[in-house]
């Protein structure tokens, strides 16, 4: 007998269940209950399990009913319905988001394991918009994206918050970096809004505002990059679910600074019913696929001393001086058995426990997270946990409490401009063959390892209190009140190896010590209230009013030195020279006030409207708050009585019309100086009039069902911009102020797009299943005002350029050369005029090469369940319309000239011969189409039946094997269209250099329930 | 959980909604002046510019000047090096490659915006900083009287002899610039400047009787008489430079942005010194040669940062804390053998050689050779400290590599003797016209 038939184990279920009624007093609900949960015998018994079709999750809080009984599914789906007569019954399943059922079951079946599919349109879902509580979705007039974390985490092997968004949530470009196992994405919601200021969202963690950092971190790259983000402190294991609101007419009740759209993280909540433990361990491997394959061969001529037998070539020696050679490092390296790389490894553990009664629910979880890249140097190491209650202890009070904590540490491998393998071995010439250096530009991949340490220890901990009291049926009011704190020590460290010095030089000789902390603190306090009104039968009008106030705290403070006196040696007080040290911070801190009426007649048509009004810290002292309005109608036209339209189950019409803004960096609106080594010295010329940029959008779309919600379908038009948007000028360095640009409100950007989401179950049964999503977003944006300003020079060969899209690359474009046949000497390079000549490229200009964000970008997820119990799915995301500064390219071929075209450039095309003649400064060569599709997700899924695990006494169980990164379809030449170096700060994240691509990794999961 | 218990947990409750009822009411009274206390933020490290406009603050504001001026010496040694003949960039740093090439673009951010402290040096705004932080404070200094300030004149002098430094910088690196937003000046318009700026100077140091800044103040006033072409004038002044006179830019190992700028680019394995300059004799009278000790150099044995060129380190600068001179008496020296020639400039080489241990025996009568002789002592003597490139630029001397020799990272050298006025100040200076792209 198993477990969930062993009459003794059910009754000691029930004792604890009328135990747990008990502690709540509701002691005559429960004797009324008891009886017929352990002595209910009288009539047939129907019972079973409900879990969710995509991810096999239980579902708790449906509604099981057989037209005369009924009960509720507890938090591991389970339910069971007693005192049933005759042989057959029919169930009816209902619960909010998911399509209501019906299924024919006998009387007397007790193991049903009954799987509803999510609704491919929920006007019933219930949203976060900034005001108290969620509210319904059919009544928000903008596009709300509600990605299920839950449900994909549970089988896809998704390591961190940034690959959970990744591909799920139209509008919303995730730009990978680095594939360093701690490295993190860029994310930009509909294509970023600001020229000068952070186009980071917000993240909102349990209605509390988290830190957004996307790129910190020791600087393993070199030239300040750094490439981990705070993002990924979440567990996405504790994540029920995400919500993305996008554009200025979503996000005006955030006010300034969610111009740039808003994230919010909805963590997992415990359900009614006995203690359900969740055990979650994925192992795996990463690895860089085709290590040979990907690496370049690279070429040198012999020259004189190479030929020499002393100079120990093996290529060279004894050849013609003039001898073209060439080699592939990864192959040399395979051959002598030491690969490149190494096999990563992926190792992570979850346990939560969840459960309550109706009137304290509980969510608790620990995770261990111990990830290894594929250099020695990289890994990540990260524990932590949460804890969640959610307490109703009377009928008008609602208290959630939320806290999180996580710390760990994160060693990055030495990259890109740091040097490191990528860049040793990327660049390797036959020329150091013979020399220590054995066929790398500089270091052995071995010295790198021994020589270099970038780590980052970190601690974190988000924790909110939302009560939430409604007293009347026509006033609620919540108070959130929370803090996110992370703190982040990065330690950048040259030993003394004096055995390298042939190497690293200096580094090795006597060393360095960069220590850097951040602690960022984040304190939010918001209350709203909301008064609900009937002003007749059919309209009721919504009022709420409230404010927030947000104070973010940001310390740095470090130090650095130079020259260990001796070997093993690491402190930075053991240095000798050059040290220096820091300490700053900055209080960012701001106040909105908001004010929203929504009428809303018939609970089918909805017209909102508010403002909100906010003052921050960085404002300039002649500009005191600034106001945002926002107007936004919903209709949900299919609750018409008029509606009558075959196949359309629901159709919901929405336009929206709002504004938001971004505030200035702090303290750059007065004119100040800052201490040097010596005294003072100028730092910031000032603005007095400096405000917030402000974003402005008109959203129209509609949302509709179709075949009774079985296919579904949302499409969002979006219009809008940025206007006094800060443009960061440059100050005429003979004012004296010259190191640091002035703050202006000139500017405005347009930008619009379309976002499309279609989601079908075309085929359903008991059986077998089949899903798909498609979801495809544009994205445009044109620079409109600078100021007077023809074009501002946003990054190397990036510019902000009136009549161009934002970030586009711009440089000289080499159009043609002349290449002698005989000598390969190039002369006569030609470029592009910027009028449809040509010109000779030492006078030409710099000319529009494409945009750097991608202008379509979308994804196709799918799965098919088969056999009852296997289930397979997909996710392949693709990005188009944009270009990426092939770095590696550019290095190996204008830089060090390794390339065949540098040796046989008869071969080669004359404008990119002579481009390579040129050097670094022609980089149009090099700025390639970078159009790709990733098959990014691959999962098989095995959910054991309840007949093979009961005996273990398992309540649910389920294996997946999957898959990660596994294939792109690409044109462009590099390395991986997804690799961005400087953590993605330089190039608008779209120059790869000497970056590790994104890995491919391969995942076991294994799912328990108790 | 007794019953006890829950009515206690009631209670609770019905409190926790009194509270957020009360909230409602007196929360925005109370939180009026602490959300003002929020709103109205400091920065620890940011002073307002006003409030160090204050007679406590002058010799503050001094030291402060002097400390931007040497750290964009420091720079504009180092620059001068690598776009003249002095040093070969051995880094794999895109951005300072121009430098070597004698190429820089007027749109290149590093050399026009980099701090001094940079890997790429910046010059342009880093001088540009000092300048107007000397030109500040000596505005207010004469504003300020004796009672405000104690040694008020000697703090003048110096502010104004260190604005004529940066002013010397600024006309000898730069082809034009500008001062204060104001129109673009050509190098000899600013050199003029920097000469009314150094008479300034010694008027306040003769008044504080500082011998130290008078010689100073002297020998920059030569130097930016020679820069004009004024040899007369450089003379007088060059003359009134005391025997053994050297006036130093301080710098220390210990901290970063005050390390020896060209030590930093041996160190860095970024530079090596240029093959013309490695292994330099002088000749004896007997016909043979001894090493020139003013430009002893260390072959490392290794490679520089690019992997390919190799390192030869300066003897001159051993540690980051090794002072750069600004001005010295062997700099007068040649300026007067310069402007006099002759058996004067015969003498003066040969005292000077003789003064650092060497033979003396220069001899020639041809005032070619003589003048010839004379710059090639100034490119030993006062090796990296700043004078070669703008002695290449108004001698018209050879360069080397030569224009369209290729260069080790792609393309070819280019003919640049002076770096153009920068984009950033051309686009953002109202009273000079801006470039068209």
């Amino acid at each position: 007998m198993g477990l969930f038939f062993d009459s003794q184990a059910v009754a000691s279920r029930a004792t604890r269940f009328a135990a747990g009624w008990a502690m709540r007093g509701s002691i005559a609900f429960c004797a009324l209950l008891a009886p017929q949960l352990i002595f209910g015998q009288a009539g047939g018994t129907v019972a079973g399990t409900v879990v969710s079709e995509r991810a096999s999750v239980p579902i708790s809080g449906v509604q099981v009913t057989t037209g005369t009984h009924g009960a509720s599914t507890d938090v591991s789906g389970r339910f069971r319905i007693n005192g049933l007569s005759g042989d057959t019954v029919t169930l009816t399943l209902r619960r909010l988001g998911f399509a209501p059922m019906t299924r024919h079951v006998r009387v007397g079946a007790t193991n049903l394991e009954l799987r509803m599919s999510e609704r491919a349109v929920e006007l019933n879902n219930m949203v976060v918009t900034g005001t108290p509580g969620a509210v319904s979705k059919r009544s928000v007039g903008v596009s709300v994206t509600q990605i299920q974390a839950a449900d994909i985490v549970k089988t896809q092997p998704v390591q961190d918050v940034q690959g959970l968004i990744n591909g799920r949530a139209p509008g919303v470009t995730v730009l990978e970096n680095s594939g360093e196992v701690g490295a993190g994405a860029t994310v930009r919601i509909r294509g970023g809004s600001s020229l000068s200021l952070s186009n980071d969202p917000l993240i909102y963690v349990d209605g509390v505002r988290v830190d957004n950092a996307q790129g910190t971190g020791p600087a393993n790259q070199s030239f300040g990059a750094s490439t981990t983000s705070r993002w990924n402190d979440i567990n996405p294991n504790d994540i029920q679910s995400i919500e993305i609101v996008r554009g200025a007419a979503a996000t005006a009740l955030y006010g300034t600074d969610a111009v740039n759209g808003v994230i919010q993280i909805i963590t997992k909540r415990g359900a009614q019913g006995a203690p359900r433990w969740d055990f979650s361990s994925k192992q795996g491997k990463a690895f860089f696929p085709d290590v040979i394959g990907n690496f370049p061969t690279n070429y040198a001529s012999c020259t004189s001393a190479l030929v020499q037998s002393s100079s120990g070539n093996p290529l060279c020696t004894g050849k013609p001086v003039g001898t073209i050679v060439s080699q592939n490092i990864a192959q040399f390296r395979a051959d002598s058995g030491k690969p490149l790389f190494r096999d990563g490894r992926i190792n992570e553990n979850t346990l939560a426990v969840s459960g309550g009664s109706q009137s304290v629910q509980y969510y608790l979880s620990g995770q261990t997270h111990s990830d290894q890249g594929v250099e020695p140097t990289n890994s990540q190491i990260q524990y932590g946990g949460r804890g969640n209650v959610h307490m109703t202890p009377s009928s008008t009070i609602d208290i959630s409490a939320s806290g999180g904590y996580v710390r760990g540490t994160t060693k990055l491998g030495c990259e890109a401009g740091c040097g490191g393998v990528m860049f040793s071995g990327f660049y390797s010439t036959p020329a150091t063959l013979g020399t220590p250096s054995a066929g790398f530009d500089s270091g052995l991949p071995e010295a790198y390892y021994a020589e270099y340490g970038f780590d980052q220890l970190f601690n974190r901990f988000t924790g909110s209190v939302q009560i939430t009291h409604t007293p009347a049926k026509w006033f609620t009011q919540q108070l959130t009140v929370g803090t996110d704190y992370a703190h982040e020590q990065n330690d950048a460290l040259a030993t003394v190896h004096h055995d390298l010095s042939y190497f690293f030089g200096t580094d090795a000789d006597s060393g360095y010590k960069f220590v850097d902390f951040r602690d960022n603190t984040i304190t939010t306090t918001a209350y709203h209230a909301t008064f609900k009104a009937a002003i007749s039968s059919s309209l009721t009008s919504s009022t709420t009013v409230g404010g927030d106030m947000y104070l973010r705290n940001s310390r740095y403070a470090g130090g650095s030195g130079f020259d260990f006196p001796a070997p093993g040696l690491s402190a930075l007080s053991s240095t000798t020279a050059g040290k220096s040290s820091y300490e700053y911070s900055r209080d960012n801190n701001s106040l909105g006030l908001l004010g929203q009426e929504e009428l809303a007649w018939k609970d089918r048509f909805f017209l909102s409207g508010g403002i909100r009004s906010d003052q921050n810290s960085s404002f300039g002292k002649n500009f005191k708050n600034v106001v945002y309005p926002h107007v936004s109608a919903s209709w949900v036209l299919s609750d018409e009585p008029f509606f009558k339209v075959p196949f359309v189950s629901a159709l919901k019409l929405r336009a929206a019309y709002g504004q938001s803004g971004e505030a200035p960096p702090l303290f750059v609106s007065i004119q100040s100086y800052t201490t040097t080594a010596t005294g003072v010295s100028p730092s910031t010329i000032g603005n007095p009039n400096l405000q917030p940029e402000r974003g402005y959008e008109t959203e129209l779309g509609f949302d509709a069902g179709f075949l009774h919600d079985r296919a579904g379908m949302e499409l969002t038009y979006y219009n809008g911009g940025t206007k006094n948007e800060i443009l960061q000028i440059p100050v005429a360095p003979s004012t004296g102020f010259g190191l640091n640009s002035q703050y202006i409100n000139a500017g405005r950007i347009l930008r619009h797009g379309l976002e499309l989401s279609l989601r079908a179950t075309p085929i359903q049964t008991q059986t077998a299943s089949w899903d798909i999503t498609w979801n495809v977003a544009t994205n445009d944006t044109k620079v409109n005002n600078l100021g007077g300003n023809q074009f501002l020079q946003a990054s190397t060969y990036i510019q902000n350029r009136l009549g161009y899209p934002l970030f586009s690359w711009f440089a000289r474009n080499v159009v043609s050369s002349t290449v002698d046949p005989t000598t390969g000497k190039v002369t006569n390079v030609m470029c592009a005029d910027g009028k449809g000549g040509t010109v000779g490229c030492s006078s030409a200009p710099n000319v529009y090469l494409g945009r750097t964000l991608p202008k379509v970008e979308g994804s196709v997820s799918t799965g098919v369940r088969f056999l009852t119990n296997f289930r397979i799915a997909g996710l392949l995301d693709y990005k188009t319309g944009f270009k990426k500064l092939n770095g590696d390219e550019r290095v190996r071929c204008q830089i060090f000239g390794l390339c065949r075209a540098n040796f046989y450039p008869a071969e080669f095309p004359t404008a990119l011969v002579g481009a390579y003649a040129l050097g670094s400064g022609a980089p149009s060569a090099v700025i390639e189409d970078a159009d790709f599709a990733k098959l990014r997700e691959l999962s098989l899924t095995w959910t054991l039946p309840q007949s093979l695990i009961r005996d273990l006494h398992v309540g649910g169980a389920s294996l997946t094997v999957a898959g990660r990164n596994l294939h792109t379809w690409t044109k462009y030449p590099g390395l991986d269209p997804e690799g961005s170096f400087q953590g993605g700060t330089r190039g608008a994240a779209q120059w790869e250099q000497a970056v590790l691509p994104q890995l491919r990794q391969y995942v076991t999961t294994l799912n328990l329930t108790f | 959980m007794t019953m006890t218990n829950i009515r206690r947990w009631r209670r609770g409750t019905r409190t926790v909604a009194g509270w957020l009822s009360a909230i409602v009411i007196a929360g925005p009274i109370i939180g009026c002046n602490s959300i003002s206390d929020a709103l109205n933020v400091t920065a620890p490290d940011k002073i307002d510019s006003k409030m160090l406009q204050s007679p406590a603050f002058a010799t503050l504001l001094v030291n402060s000047t002097v400390g931007d001026f040497e750290c964009g010496y420091g720079a504009f040694v180092a620059v001068g090096g690598l776009m003249s003949d002095e040093l070969l960039d051995a880094s794999i740093t895109a951005s300072r490659w121009p430098y070597d090439q004698r190429n820089v673009q007027t749109s290149d951010g590093a050399y026009s915006t980099n701090a001094c402290d940079n890997f790429t040096p910046g010059v342009y705004t880093p001088i540009s900083t000092a300048r107007f932080t000397a030109d500040t404070v000596a505005s207010l200094l004469k504003v300020w009287t004796d009672k405000d300030v104690a040694n008020r004149t000697d703090l003048l002098a110096k502010a104004l002899i260190y604005s004529g430094y940066d002013r010397i910088i600024l006309g000898e690196l730069f082809c034009s610039a500008a001062i204060n937003r104001g129109p673009e000046l050509t190098s000899v318009q600013i050199f003029a400047q920097a000469e009314d700026k150094f008479t300034q100077g010694l008027a306040a140091a003769q008044s504080a009787n500082d011998a130290q800044l008078t010689a100073l103040a002297y020998m920059g006033r030569a130097r930016a008489r020679l820069d004009q072409g004024n040899l007369t004038g450089a003379d007088a002044d060059a003359k009134q430079v005391p025997v053994g006179f050297i006036y130093n830019a301080t710098a220390d190992v210990s901290n970063g942005v005050r390390t020896n700028r060209v030590y930093s680019q041996f160190n860095s394995h970024a530079a090596s010194v240029d093959p013309q300059f490695r292994g330099l004799t002088v000749p004896t009278a007997s016909g043979g040669t001894v090493p020139d000790t003013r430009i002893a150099d260390s072959a490392m044995g290794i490679n520089g940062a690019d992997n390919h060129t190799p390192l030869v380190v300066s003897n001159k600068y051993r540690t980051g804390s090794s002072p750069i001179p600004i001005g010295s008496y062997q700099e007068a020296q040649l300026i007067i053998a310069e402007a006099e020639g002759g058996q004067v400039a015969v003498n003066i080489i040969n005292n000077l050689r003789v003064a650092a241990g060497l033979p003396g025996a220069f001899q020639s009568t041809d005032a070619t050779v003589i003048k010839n002789q004379v710059i090639a002592e100034r490119s030993r003597q006062l090796y990296l400290q700043g004078t070669r490139l703008y002695d290449i630029r108004r001698q018209n001397l050879p360069l080397n590599p030569p224009a369209g020799a290729a260069y080790l990272h792609g393309g070819t050298y280019g003919t640049e003797v002076c770096l153009p006025l920068p984009d950033v100040e051309r686009n953002s200076n109202p009273n000079i016209k801006p470039t068209g792209s």
